[in-house]
């Protein structure tokens, strides 16, 4: 009976092997697990991206082709109310900027926004929004911005903005307001993008003309 | 039994040449969307830039209706909106992209002076022609047809252009558009 036993072969496998193939399924999977993590968060991060993108745009498409001129008040962050005290034009700024920048844009004054606050997506990540306007009125430069045009057989005449428009609501001669929008995040859930070192931005430049005068 | 040793390596090889080909799909996948991302934001700062260009236009119509027509009217050549052009004004001067401008920050105001950007770029009236005149009407109207560019530049490889295409009606006394 033992000599039977030992001709017969060893198919089996020792604990040694299924360690040592553990080991190496282990290694394999260590990477691919570390490889689906950051797809996830680079998942995240994308997604994150998109809101900050369509936000921006939100915010810059209301500025450029809705928001009254007037309304829109130079600083950083800008301001936004009727000078003319239009209840329309009123009840269309108290309705839209809340929804342009979420909480924090109000202010002691119920007819007057500020271009900034704070956005929290469903999935939790903050972001900031601010717009800075600038006039870029006569006063505002050494060299402000003037109309010219030269009819054949002329000398090309200069027209300064102030002897094309009255003062505006704001007491300036002003045709043109530049505006920077801003939205910035963080890619930590819950963290505000000011205190995180790591934020991300995204810009938007427009130049609004006066066409409503 | 001797010919079936060689199949394990097969075996190994395969599963590790699929893993290599589905990892490299997904990076793949990734980086595309980090590069669609970045192109939407380049194609949307040079749109409002084009808008704003259009703007502009539309500004010096309103106010020198007439001036314009007159160009016209004379056998004028050349682009009789060429001052609109966003550099050759101090205060929409853009300039080309400085390292600088990586910094720019509103929520820091001391990143973010009076007359800078956060990035390069440029609008342009590349063309603008007289379509129509409507001289019977009691209320004289031309047309015009305005052609935009502008170009954003975000850094090295980082430029996007696009153009902007729009007829209007100015009435030729008024300026109302």
């Amino acid at each position: 009976m033992q000599r039977i036993i030992k001709n017969m072969k060893r198919t089996g496998i020792t604990f040694v092997e299924v360690c040592l193939a553990f080991l190496i399924l282990a290694l394999v999977a260590l990477p691919v697990f570390h490889f689906l993590t950051g797809a996830v968060k680079d998942t995240e991060r994308f997604y994150t991206e998109t809101i900050a993108i369509s936000r921006a745009k939100f915010i810059m498409d209301s500025l450029m082709f809705q928001m009254p001129w007037r309304a829109i008040g130079a600083g950083n962050p800008c301001v936004f109310e009727d000078r003319k005290e239009v209840s329309g034009v009123q009840a269309f700024i108290s309705k839209a900027i809340p929804k342009m920048f979420g909480d924090e844009c109000s202010t002691v004054d119920p007819n007057v926004f500020k271009g900034d606050g704070i956005y929290r997506c469903r999935k939790g990540f903050v972001f900031r929004a601010r717009v800075k306007v600038e006039d870029l009125d006569q006063d505002s430069s050494g060299a402000p911005i003037q109309f010219t045009i030269a009819l054949p057989g002329k000398p090309k005449q200069f027209f300064q903005i102030k002897d094309l428009v009255p003062k505006d609501d704001y007491g300036k001669f002003n045709l043109i307001k530049k505006i920077v929008v801003q939205v910035k995040w963080s890619n930590s859930k819950n963290l505000d993008p000011k205190d995180d070192p790591n934020a991300k931005s995204v810009f938007l430049v427009g130049f609004k003309s006066d066409l409503e005068g | 039994m001797h010919k079936k040793s060689g199949i394990a390596v097969v075996v190994v090889l395969f599963f590790a040449f699929s893993i290599a080909i589905i990892f490299f799909f997904m990076a793949h996948s990734n980086t595309n969307l980090a590069f669609q991302n970045k192109q939407t934001v380049y194609q949307m700062q040079a749109y409002y830039l084009c808008h704003s260009g259009m703007q502009h236009a539309k500004l010096q119509l309103r106010l020198l209706p007439k001036e314009t027509y007159e160009f016209f009217n004379a056998n004028g050549v050349g682009n009789v909106l060429e001052d609109i052009d966003s550099s050759r004004h101090v205060p929409t001067a853009m300039g080309v992209f400085k390292n600088e401008q990586a910094t720019y920050d509103l929520f820091e105001p001391s990143k973010a002076p009076d007359n800078t950007f956060p990035y390069g770029g440029k609008y342009f009236v590349e063309s603008v022609a007289l379509t129509g005149s409507h001289n019977r009407m009691k209320m004289i109207q031309d047309g015009y047809k305005v052609v935009v560019k502008a170009e954003v530049d975000s850094g090295p490889s980082k430029k996007f252009s696009t153009e902007l295409i729009e007829e209007m009606i100015v009435s030729r006394f008024t300026g109302g558009i």
